[in-house]
């Protein structure tokens, strides 16, 4: 009788360790993204190294269009007059 | 014609008394039927799907459009439009509405156009402007769909051409005379009002006003700046593919159109100063451009150019300074960058890459000294705090100390 109860708490046992145990994180992978495309130049040995300072960049292009551009508004429907 | 006009007008003085005359006017971008409307791209946010016309009392729809064979080389397009009324209504062209063929052909029509209609359905013929520069027009007959723009650049020309035509026309209309019945400008002033009276062409309708209107080639390559980045070297390529011009004639022809499209663009809102090589401000992007993909020395030549131009530009010679660092030039970046901070609108870091020059040229006072002007206008700048620290770890160049107040000798008899 003791030995089949002890049997039985060590399959509950083996059960119980294999199903718990210590709860696992699920990995959490990085989203591939794009490397971002170099424009201009690149930086010289010195600067990437942190020997001289790195240099600022360069002053954007100028766009055609504002930023925050409001466009006219509309002129009134046109009025019919006759000729003088 | 004329009588149905008439009858136009007097219902229109009519109406007016009742409460307006835009009763009688429909305008093409609110009349859009909705079996015309097409979805908006996804990955596009110029463009968004139309509001469909509702039916309200005699207002006509636009209920199909076509691409028509093009005529003095400008596209046009058939629309076909119902009213439940018998009429007279006037379609006027404003700004809004796009028309698409497929390949995303897409297409404005030119503002201030006016369709009188009298019949229950009628075909109307408008001229249209390509919204891209490369794109070849659908054949004739070609059905189109309709979207409504929802660019403030191409909203901003449309209008202003809408202004232009209607409301400073009537300003302008004081130089024109008529000789051998055709009105010309007869004025022997030069100002900005009569050049732009010149470069209209000008008729009288049909109940004698006269209407001013823009040439299609200043309001065409407007629009092609706004949406195709368009310069005057795009202007030039187009009339060579498109006109089959020569070289030379091409860019003749662009530079004539040049004073036009930059007065548009300029009356838009829009920095016009950056389309034709006459302003600092086109270099100033030719610049850019020639530094992003690596040619250095044409984009020295071409922010050498814009300060040429104007003297003052600050950022074409914050970035000719970045040019010359790049081709190893330190001495003279130092230089481009000392002026640079010097001059008004100078940012902190045209002190710090003086800075940066100096200190890769072995001068680290001078450099420190430079990274204390670039935080003096900008506290924030972590990188010249980080080099100030590296560059004189001493403080050599701190300012020294505000002199304290002297303490008042006392005059008078010591205390005994």
């Amino acid at each position: 009788m003791t030995a089949r109860i002890a049997t039985t708490i060590a399959l509950f046992a083996l059960l119980g360790a294999a199903c718990g145990g210590e709860p696992r994180r699920l990995e959490m992978k990085k989203i591939e993204t794009a490397p971002a495309m170099q424009l201009g130049p690149k930086a010289t040995p010195e600067e990437a190294n942190g020997e001289v300072p790195p240099l600022q960049g360069l002053v954007k292009a100028i766009a055609l269009v504002p930023d925050k551009l409001v466009p006219p508004e509309p002129p009134p429907d046109p009025a019919f007059e006759p000729a003088p | 014609m004329l009588g149905a006009l008439l009858v136009l007008l007097g219902a229109a003085y009519a109406q007016d008394e009742e409460g307006g005359i835009s009763g009688l006017v429909d305008r093409v971008s609110e009349r859009l039927d909705a079996e015309l409307g097409d979805r908006a791209p996804e990955d596009d946010d110029r463009l968004r799907e139309i509001e469909p016309a509702r039916a309200d009392g005699d207002r006509a729809t636009i209920m199909a459009a076509a691409m028509d064979a093009p005529a003095e080389g400008v596209d046009r397009i058939k629309l076909t439009v119902t009213m439940p009324g018998s009429g007279p209504r006037l379609l006027l062209v404003d700004a809004g509405a796009v028309f698409r063929g497929p390949g995303s052909a897409d297409y404005v029509l030119c503002p201030n156009q006016k369709f009188l209609l009298e019949a229950a359905s009628t075909d109307v013929v408008a001229e249209a402007l390509p919204l891209r520069g490369d794109q070849e027009p659908p054949a004739p007959g070609t059905p189109l769909k309709a979207l409504k723009s929802n660019d403030p650049g191409v909203i901003a020309v449309l209008r202003t051409v809408q202004r232009l035509e209607a409301e400073d026309t009537l300003r302008l209309a004081r130089y024109i005379s008529e000789k051998d019945g055709e009105p010309k400008v007869d004025t022997f002033l030069d100002n900005q009002d009569v050049r732009l009276a010149r470069r209209m062409s000008w008729s009288r309708n049909v109940v004698g006003k006269l209407e001013g209107r823009l040439p299609r080639d200043d309001i065409r390559f407007a629009l092609l700046a706004v949406t195709d980045g368009y310069t005057i070297t795009q202007t030039v390529d187009w009339l060579r593919l498109h006109r089959k011009l020569e070289m030379q004639p091409a860019i003749d022809l662009a530079w004539e159109i040049v004073p036009g499209i930059e007065y548009l663009l300029e009356r838009a809102t829009l920095r016009h100063r950056t389309f034709s090589p006459r302003h600092a401000e086109y270099h100033f992007n030719q610049g850019v451009a020639a530094f992003t993909r690596n040619d250095l020395d044409a984009a020295q030549k071409a922010f050498e150019a814009a300060l040429e131009k104007q003297a003052g530009m600050v950022e074409a010679q914050y970035n000719l300074g970045v040019v010359l660092y790049r081709k190893g030039d330190y001495e003279g970046a130092k230089g481009a960058f000392l002026v640079a901070s010097g001059m008004d609108g100078a940012t902190a870091d045209a002190a710090y890459n003086r800075g940066a020059a100096d200190f890769r040229l072995g001068d680290k006072l001078a450099a420190a000294r430079a990274f204390r002007k670039a935080l003096e206008l900008n506290d924030k700048h972590t990188e010249a705090a980080t080099w100030l620290e590296k560059a004189d770890p001493e403080g050599q160049t701190a300012p020294p100390p505000p002199p304290t107040k002297k303490s008042k000798r006392s005059r008078g008899r010591k205390s005994k």
